[in-house]
């Protein structure tokens, strides 16, 4: 399973979405490339705003590399096929959702004023459909060369189970190779795309950081590797999904899982002191695994070995007395700061207990 | 019916670095209160006169919640909380062998010694006790059971089963607590850990697993990753699993915004 595995980009969408400069989004691509992201999907709508408001300095290397790798997206039943043709992209997605009104003879005639295109189908709610309705579907899809199907939530509605089992029944009776699209309006994606490559799903689409409401790639890395056991970790990954964020002028939170510059800091006493111990007490990987590193954090939650490690790594040392009592200051000041103690701050408290006991 | 733990002023203040003043502390208490959010645990007595003080406040403010505050399976712990004035009282011990091996220096039989003197001396005092298992997702699970078991005898009414460093996926998750369920003496209440991205899938799944208690932080803050992000637990268990509770989801994403403020995220 883990060989097979590739992944569908929709960061660069938002980045066109945020009207990014031409160099921008020539990094961006040369960024995801560097972390084995070379294809992905861009809405037909986003990408004529952003050519029609960055019309000068067109980098035609850079739009060769994007329409070679990248899908155009369309919806079906809005008549833009012919736009979608005329994008000059080599491959077309179909999004069509299943509706009063898009009928199934609505999205043969879409299919068909594509032909001889490399289309691809994405099917909107795609849990909500039944067994018998995919096999109606297959063979209309196969009549008109449909290369895959984007099995998308687009109303983030799946759970694990749900995608484990749907997905699983779906794989019996497909006649294309289906990619996984998970949402994270209830923070379920990464979960369920897990849940995808579990169901022998090995396309799955994502976006660094999660940005614009999908999978966070750096997640379903960590996750294949970790819970799969698959050997998918590009190198110094997290390195370049912050290097895009950037890119894009997004902030990441310090606690976002995987790349927060947080999710390394430990305060609390018990804490620290397991993490002086073995890191494994308290880490479920290591802060080199991801580009990051640890900080022990003295603050309002501190214990006395936390306080005493920080200050061996100094070379001052510590009674039990003068630790109680400089516990019990970092604390008063934590919480009158209402942060954590600066290593200054740290350094004074222990020359002023220190002279008093 | 399923009930939602939060654990904002004990495990989300946690994360490094974030410090809420007793005012603040006792806002988010109310704002948990009027959502409905039936538990609160307020913070470790053991840290200090200030936090006590913090803790009492919360007693004396009329909340419809019910305070819980955090110790260790040590005396002194006890005696803070109950200087504290609380009388529901969590009491944690870790039970994976990492944990007690590379941790506390200690056996398994050890655990269990101190595990049952400190509810045996927070039920002498009149306290509800919770047993919480640290680092169970990585912990043998006959001996999650076997303490468990002794907890109850001892007086303890729920047993958390926590993911402390988030490394549970979604079906094994649904799959352990459902096996746990069945045999555990104890009602179970599931912590998750972010460290993956699915603190909030493994919670949901817990809960499918018939975990009867879910417990998280408001905006998933906390340790690293942070917590399981209560509002939108409440949200996904409501929405897309029908789960049937009290509290009032918008309540919650207003006390996150207040909360989210606080923290300056």
């Amino acid at each position: 399973m883990c060989t097979s595995i590739s992944w569908v980009d929709y960061t660069l969408n938002e980045a066109i979405k945020k009207a990014v400069s031409w160099s921008q989004l020539a990094m961006i691509v040369r960024y995801l490339a560097q972390i084995g992201v070379y294809t992905g999907d861009v809405w037909l709508n986003d990408w004529n705003y952003y050519l029609e408001h960055n019309s000068s300095d067109q980098d035609t290397t850079l739009l060769s590399y994007i329409k070679n790798g990248w899908r155009i997206k369309i919806f079906a039943g809005r008549g833009e096929t012919e736009a979608a043709i005329a994008s000059g992209f080599s491959s077309i997605i179909l999004s069509w959702q299943y509706s009063p009104w898009q009928s199934e003879k609505m999205l043969e005639r879409e299919l068909k004023a594509l032909s001889g295109k490399k289309i691809y189908l994405s099917f909107l709610d795609a849990g909500e459909y039944t067994k018998d309705d995919w096999r109606r579907l297959w063979p209309l899809l196969q009549k008109y060369h449909v290369k895959g199907l984007l099995y998308s939530d687009g109303r983030s509605s799946m759970d694990a189970l749900g995608t484990y089992n749907k997905l699983t029944e779906i794989q019996k009776s497909a006649v294309l190779p289906i990619e996984f699209h998970g949402h994270n309006a209830y923070g379920l994606a990464t979960a369920n795309a897990l849940s995808a490559l579990r169901a022998g799903i090995s396309r799955i689409t994502g976006s660094v950081g999660g940005i614009g409401s999908h999978t966070p790639l750096e997640e379903i890395w960590m996750v294949s590797k970790y819970f799969l056991g698959c050997k998918v970790l590009p190198n110094h990954f997290a390195d370049y999904c912050r290097k895009i964020l950037i890119c894009l002028g997004v902030m990441i939170p310090g606690n976002k899982a995987i790349i927060g510059s947080e999710i390394f800091s430990h305060e609390s006493g018990i804490h620290v002191d397991g993490i002086t111990k073995n890191p494994q007490l308290y880490e479920a990987f290591s802060p080199q695994e991801v580009g990051l590193t640890r900080k022990l954090v003295i603050g309002k939650h501190s214990g006395s070995a936390a306080l005493r490690y920080k200050l061996q790594e100094w070379k001052l040392g510590l009674s039990t007395e003068q630790s109680k009592r400089l516990l019990k200051e970092v604390r008063e000041m934590a919480t009158v700061q209402k942060t954590a103690i600066s290593d200054y701050q740290l350094k004074k408290l222990y020359f002023k207990t220190v002279s008093e006991v | 019916m399923l009930e939602l733990v939060d654990t904002t002023l004990r495990d989300g203040e946690q994360a490094a670095g974030i410090v809420f003043s007793p005012d603040e502390k006792l806002e988010i208490a109310k704002r948990l209160s009027a959502a409905g959010i039936p538990w609160i645990e307020a913070g470790t007595p053991a840290m200090g006169q200030a936090e006590q003080a913090a803790i009492k406040e919360m007693h004396g403010a009329g909340l419809t919640s019910k305070i819980v505050t955090w110790n260790r399976a040590v005396e002194g712990d006890i005696l803070a909380s109950i200087a504290a004035e609380s009388s529901f009282l969590h009491i944690s011990i870790p039970v994976s062998d990492l944990h007690i091996t590379e941790k506390l220096k200690k056996s398994r039989e050890w655990v269990i010694k101190e595990m049952r003197a400190a509810i045996l001396l927070a039920k002498s005092f009149g306290c509800t006790v919770f047993l919480g298992a640290e680092d169970a997702s990585r912990a043998d699970t006959e001996f999650f059971l076997k303490v468990t078991d002794i907890a109850e005898k001892a007086g303890a009414v729920r047993v958390r089963y926590a993911d402390t460093v988030g490394c549970l996926e979604p079906l094994a998750a649904q799959k352990i607590i459902s096996r746990l369920t069945a045999k555990s003496s104890l009602p179970i209440e599931f912590h998750g850990h972010n460290d993956f991205g699915m603190a909030v899938a493994n919670s949901l799944a817990a809960a499918e697993g018939g975990a009867q208690f879910i417990s998280g932080t408001i905006a998933g803050i906390g340790e690293r990753a942070g917590n399981a992000a209560l509002e939108k637990v409440l949200k996904a268990l409501t929405e897309l699993s029908a789960y049937q509770t009290r509290i009032k989801l918008e309540h919650l994403k207003e006390t996150a915004k207040y909360v989210n403020m606080l923290v300056g995220s």
